[in-house]
């Protein structure tokens, strides 16, 4: 790290897409706004690679076009430490590296097209990121063309000089992708950002489709190229082997923010995100003696159109903090918190109160009644005392728990016992609130360069008991201020 | 058992043992270095290998030969002059695709041709300068004049002669009912027939795909707006259309163009803006802008070349609708003059005398020629754009699986 | 008698191109309840294989040679009705990409009844029922509601349950799995690759698992097969596999996969790439790619043996590597080494103590631990 910073500075990068069935939604405003990303700040210093993991509808390839100007972001800066032309140097103020930072998101969309030769993008997808119609030489030659860098023989001898630094056949100029193998269409892809000379590259995915040993090939070619030419990588993928093993340092990306980041073995080993936690604990380990536990996460990834309040993971945090006052066993209160959002959710009393659920096993369905019996349970049919124990072993909620709590199912459960949606949801509005539901943290230092968004790491907040951490079976104990 | 990952390692697998054992000449398997074609040369491949598509090919190539050299052609100089310059300007400006950056000999050539064309045009209606007429094609087939009245100069020449009657060699054809020889008319009228289906096609496809083109990139209010119009010409019957353009126009030769051209851009415009909507999300035109590539460049680099083979196929396809199109004006004497030799045309002359009465002869070979001209180039034409159709189509889906090596 | 027995199994694509021979030769065998890894790369062909069972090629395609004995019963040898009823009743497939195995204009739970109802005798009523219990089992939440959900209401890894449950819906003896998880993210895939897991434990299914991903092999499968160019490289017990790996392509395989924990700076490739099928090389397919190949190599087409005893084990399911140093035609000996990093968890309870190393040899020789290489190159 130079002490001038890092060459790509990401500040409050935020992008939102609207969702449009035509122009005449868009004119009635009955359009949804997309929240890819939000807020997002992130630094890259030079020569190094930050590896950007999340699983998809993460934001992160959003992440990555945004931060080249490939999409326009809805709000945010990125600063670009560009390099001063000779010309300018003479002013005394220049910094040590010769640098000064700009904001591409300012710039004129001709002094953009300037920066392209630093700042470049190598796509995931080598079948369809080079035009078919376009032989090896002629895709390789475009940047050359586009930037006047090069004409007639220089420019042909530069793309055979490419080709051979990526490891290609300069025979093999006038092919077409579609006579290439994945590996050699990806190698075309990285000499055709390479042609530009640039410091900055986005590798968008770059080893997703390919094989495992033409991956590993690839790999250490990125690597190799780093080291030669001293290139900053942005290394986006969702293949966390991949990232741990090419990245300095790592960033974990959850619905459009970013979960943690620092330096790999930071990242890779505790505290953790409870996001990074799952993610790492689902990895599949090449040994069939690993014994590793591993930390599932429930329901699914939310909609970014309609992320969740507070901390966008909350919703499947095994780790969610209680509210104040409360002090229950973790998996007590995880259940209620699926209750609760169930029937929040609900459209029906049907999909609380219907036919299946092996709600004994805890697995899948938390439904009430009889698993395939073809008898429905009527809510109004039952006691109430009986519809207590159904609803509690449909969603694993422990017979005695805290006394709000307890009231609180109480007055649920009264409430569908009279067949009254609508009033089992007025029971639940507003009351148990995890403050991770109301507010959505910002990033904690915890390390020399580690930060975690979560609000268990920040000082004050409330913690669950060490049991919550006795799922991953790691015994990891909690940071402490 | 552990929960320790990572524990394995695997030492000693060597890969640059295997690579200092390559010899230049061993390259990996399947990296053979075949000479590469383009893909309009590997479409050709293909073309060639559907028999029924190269009949079809045989037919239409045979069938405008002899429309070119049916009768002689005569054009005045100007008119010489301006299509000459055209076909520079338009040679050069191809030739400039190959060239990295157009020099500006090319660019000044380019402009300078078009420049002549215009003035050319222009000085021909105004002040009427033409020049002397050349005779570009002496050549003849015909054996009559398709347009003289044979009768008023050969009394003995009779009308309504069937081909057996008149005599294989004189008129293989027969007769017409006011003495002319069917056979030269038959050839004369592809002149007519052929040529409009290829003109009217061209200069729909242009303005279609123009159209279209700029409606699918730009999207939103300019792609609503030019769609909602192209959805009106399509709202209109093409046939009703062309005829009461005719009425308005007056029948003649461009004036049928028109009449065909109106209608029948829009299908252009469909077709490309919803290839062009969806090779515009492809990656590579990202990859293409990640480049700084300017939007002209990126249209006609990268767009239109991956969004044009539907328009190929559809305006091969066209060029039989087109001309049956006339022909069915014709037939309804719309379009030409009378005795005008267009092959729709000739059938009119005949409508009266389809119908008679018991007892009489039909005079069946004043229809059946024009009739089977016309079916056999329409025919020829779908087999051509049929085989157009599969030969770009298989290419699209030549996409090798998995991403090997 | 095992479940499936494949004996010899060859498989020709007819292509303008020439021909290719996806499949060479193919024996193996999968027990009753057991979970069958299949690895290889892309055109290794182990999608082909596994259509093959369920006789699904087609044009060009075609099944040459061979013999699949399900239940004794050779497969290849059966009538179009009756390999109809084998279909989905006792050998269910599910593929890649859950999206186009489901028909987008029926519901989810119309898919399974159909299934249901086509292979058991059940009523309609029946059916549903048991559908919905299904659809239940493998983890979907509200299972009566989601029963007449359309496919893209689902997520992805819903998609992908509702697809295992239309497999296990007939109860079949033979799950073939094709990449069932290749397309989802890490964390859905954990919850899949456990409850299919689960599942098969439940209903007594063995699963063939087909897949590129050397993880999910190693945490479901029992054995596995090696797949290269069509042919069988090597067959051993996961632990095996993982531990002892004997052919140089899986040596080179397991070298080549970035490890979480793992030691390496730099991954250790397979240079060039596998092998057009149209044009295999002479001899051994991997001698090209190979650092220990040599000339008998090019020559000899190396038969699947044991490495311990050097004879051939093709047909059965026992442990194997195709690989002249097994059948003592390689002079030189491959010069590989497998490290762990503390205890050797294969060996409980014994204590090995520091790192234990296993060196590939010569076929014949003893094995070593805590030695200098054997042989030279």
């Amino acid at each position: 790290m130079t002490e001038a910073g890092p060459i790509l500075r990401v500040e409050g990068l935020t992008t939102h897409f609207e969702t449009s069935g035509g122009f005449v939604d868009s004119l009635l405003g009955r359009t949804e706004t997309v929240r890819a990303l939000d807020g997002v700040d992130l630094e890259l210093y030079e020569g190094e690679t930050l590896g950007l993991v999340g699983e998809s509808g993460c934001g992160k390839t959003t992440l990555g076009r945004s931060l080249l100007q490939l999409i326009e972001p809805t709000d945010g800066s990125v600063y670009y430490r560009e390099p001063i032309p000779e010309s300018e140097r003479d002013d005394h103020d220049v910094a040590p590296d010769g640098r000064r930072e700009v904001d591409l998101t300012t710039l004129s969309s001709g002094r953009l097209r300037d920066l392209r030769t630093d700042l470049q993008y190598v796509f995931q997808d080598p079948f369809s990121s080079l035009n078919p119609r376009l032989t090896v030489g002629e895709t390789i030659g475009e940047p050359l063309d586009v930037h006047g860098i090069a004409t007639g023989e220089a420019r042909s001898d530069r793309i055979y000089e490419l080709m051979e630094r990526v490891g290609l056949n300069p025979g093999h100029a006038h092919r077409y992708p579609h006579e290439l193998s994945g590996g050699q269409r990806q190698r075309v892809g990285i000499a055709r950002s390479l042609a530009v000379g640039p410091d900055v590259i986005v590798c968008d995915e770059p080893v997703s489709a390919l094989d495992v040993s033409v991956q590993a090939q690839i790999l250490n070619l990125l690597v190799d190229l780093q080291a030669e030419l001293g290139l900053s990588y942005l290394f986006i993928a969702h293949d966390l082997s991949v990232v741990e093993h090419i990245s300095d340092r790592v960033a974990v990306m959850y619905l459009g923010e970013i979960a943690e980041v620092g330096s790999t073995d930071e990242v890779f080993e505790p505290p953790y995100h409870p996001y990074t936690e799952a993610l790492l604990s689902a990895i599949p380990e090449p040994d069939p003696h690993w014994d590793g536990e591993r930390t599932l996460l429930s329901g699914e990834v939310p909609s970014p159109i309609d992320p969740p309040s507070g901390c966008r993971f909350h919703t499947r945090c095994p780790n969610v903090i209680q509210p104040e006052g409360i002090n229950v066993d973790q998996d007590g209160w995880l259940s209620v918190m699926e209750l609760k959002r169930r029937v929040e959710k609900a459209e029906s009393i049907e999909s609380i109160i219907a036919v299946t659920g092996a709600g004994d096993e805890g697995t899948g369905g938390s439904t009430v009644g009889e698993v395939g019996s073809g008898s429905v349970v009527d809510p109004t049919d039952v006691s109430e005392s009986e519809l207590d124990r159904l609803v509690r072993a449909a969603f694993g909620i422990p017979d005695r728990t805290d006394e709000r709590i307890e009231s609180v199912l109480g007055a649920v459960v009264g409430a569908l016992q009279e067949g009254s949606l609508d009033d089992a949801k007025e029971v639940f509005d507003g009351v148990l609130q995890s403050p991770c539901e109301q507010v959505d943290p910002d990033p904690v230092e915890t390390g020399e360069s580690h930060r975690i968004a979560c609000l268990l790491y920040e000082e004050g907040t409330e913690r669950p008991v060490e049991e919550a951490h006795t799922r991953d079976g790691t015994g990891t104990t909690l940071v402490d201020d | 058992m552990s929960t320790e990952r990572g524990r394995i390692t695997i030492e000693g697998f060597d890969p640059e043992v295997v690579r200092e054992r390559e010899t230049p000449t061993q390259e990996p398997a399947g990296a053979t270095d075949v000479a590469v074609e383009s893909r309009w040369a590997r479409a050709w491949r293909r073309f060639r290998r559907n028999r029924s598509a190269m009949v079809g090919l045989v037919i239409v190539a045979f069938m405008a030969t002899v429309a070119v050299f049916a009768m002689p052609i005569s054009l005045t100089l100007s008119t010489i002059g301006i299509i000459l310059s055209l076909a520079v300007a338009l040679g050069l400006s191809v030739l400039s695709r190959f060239r990295r950056r157009a020099s500006t000999l090319l660019k000044a050539g380019i402009y300078g041709s078009a420049a002549l064309a215009l003035l050319l045009a222009v000085a021909r209606y105004y002040p009427g300068l033409t020049g002397p007429s050349l005779t570009v094609q002496p050549i003849q087939l015909a054996p009559y004049d398709p347009e003289t009245l044979l009768w008023i100069d050969d009394p003995s020449m009779e009308r309504d002669m069937s081909p057996r009657e008149a005599g294989l060699f004189d008129h293989p054809f027969g007769t017409d009912s006011e003495g002319r020889d069917m056979f030269s008319r038959v050839i004369a009228g592809s002149r007519w027939s052929v040529s409009i289906g290829f003109v009217v096609v061209t200069i729909a496809s242009i303005i279609g795909v123009a159209w279209g083109g700029i409606a699918g990139y730009y999207g939103s209010l300019v792609d609503e707006v030019m769609m909602r119009i192209v959805d009106v010409v399509f709202a209109f019957p093409a046939l009703l259309l062309a005829l009461v353009i005719v009425f308005q126009l007056g029948g003649g030769y461009f004036q049928l163009v028109a009449a065909f051209v109106i209608p029948g851009w829009a299908i252009y415009a469909r077709l490309i803006r919803g290839e062009v909507l969806k090779t515009k999300e492809m990656e590579f035109v990202t990859a293409a802008r990640a480049l700084g590539a300017r939007d002209r460049s990126v249209i006609f680099r990268h767009i239109v070349p991956n969004s044009i083979t539907p328009v190929v196929v559809q305006a091969s396809l066209n060029v039989g609708t087109v001309v049956i199109g006339v022909a069915a004006l014709g037939f309804l004497g719309i379009g030409f003059e009378a005795g005008t030799p267009e092959w729709g045309h000739m059938l009119t002359n005949v409508r009266e005398s389809l119908i008679r009465g018991p007892g009489a002869s039909i005079n069946w070979w004043q229809t059946f020629f024009p009739g089977a001209a016309i079916f056999t180039f329409v025919m020829a034409m779908n087999l051509v754009g049929d085989g157009i159709n599969d030969a770009l189509d298989a290419q699209e889906d030549i996409e090798p699986i998995g991403g090997g090596g | 008698m095992a479940l499936l027995e494949v004996e010899d199994l060859v498989v020709r694509f007819y292509t303008e191109e020439g021909v290719v021979t996806a499949v060479d030769g193919l024996s193996f065998e999968i027990t009753r309840g057991e979970k069958f890894g299949v690895v290889g790369e892309s055109g290794a062909g182990k999608s082909v294989t596994a259509m093959s069972l369920l006789r699904l090629i087609e044009s060009p395609g075609r099944i040459e040679s061979g013999e699949i004995r399900f239940k004794g019963k050779n497969l290849l040898e059966m009538t179009e009705s009756e390999i109809r009823n084998v279909r989905g009743n006792e050998i269910a497939m599910i593929f890649q990409d859950a999206q186009t195995a489901l028909n987008p204009v029926y519901t989810v739970g119309d898919q399974i009844s159909e299934s249901i109802r086509h292979h058991m005798d059940f009523t309609d009523r029946e059916a549903k029922n048991r559908a919905v219990r299904l659809l239940d089992e493998v983890g979907i939440p509200e299972a009566e509601e989601r029963y007449d959900d359309y496919p893209h209401q689902f997520s992805g890894g819903m998609q992908q349950r509702a697809v295992i449950a239309m497999a296990l819906s007939c109860d079949p003896d033979l799950l073939i799995a094709d990449e069932p998880t290749t397309a989802l993210d890490v964390t859905i895939e954990a919850k899949i690759l456990e409850q299919l897991e689960d599942l098969a434990e439940e209903f007594d299914t063995a699963v063939q698992l087909i897949t590129h991903d050397l993880g999910v092999i190693a945490e479901v499968c029992d054995r596995v097969m090696v797949m290269y160019a069509g042919k069988a490289v090597e067959k051993a017990s996961v632990e095996d596999l993982y531990y002892d790996p004997k052919h140089p392509y899986t040596v080179g395989l397991m070298g080549s996969i970035p490890r979480v924990g793992g030691d390496s700076a730099r991954l250790q490739t397979i240079p060039g790439r596998m092998p057009d099928l149209i044009d295999l090389p002479s001899g051994c397919s991997f001698h090209p790619r190979c650092p220990y190949a040599e000339e008998a190599c090019a020559r000899t087409e190396p038969p699947l043996v044991d490495p311990e005893t050097g004879g051939n084990v093709a047909a059965t399911g026992e442990r194997g590597a195709a690989c002249l140093a097994y059948t003592g035609d390689l002079a030189g000996s491959l010069d590989y080494e497998v490290e762990v990093r503390g205890d050797d968890p294969r060996a409980e309870g014994e204590g090995s103590g520091d790192n234990l190393r296993t060196e590939g040899r010569r076929g014949g020789d003893k094995p070593r631990t805590e030695g200098g290489r054997g042989g030279e190159r």
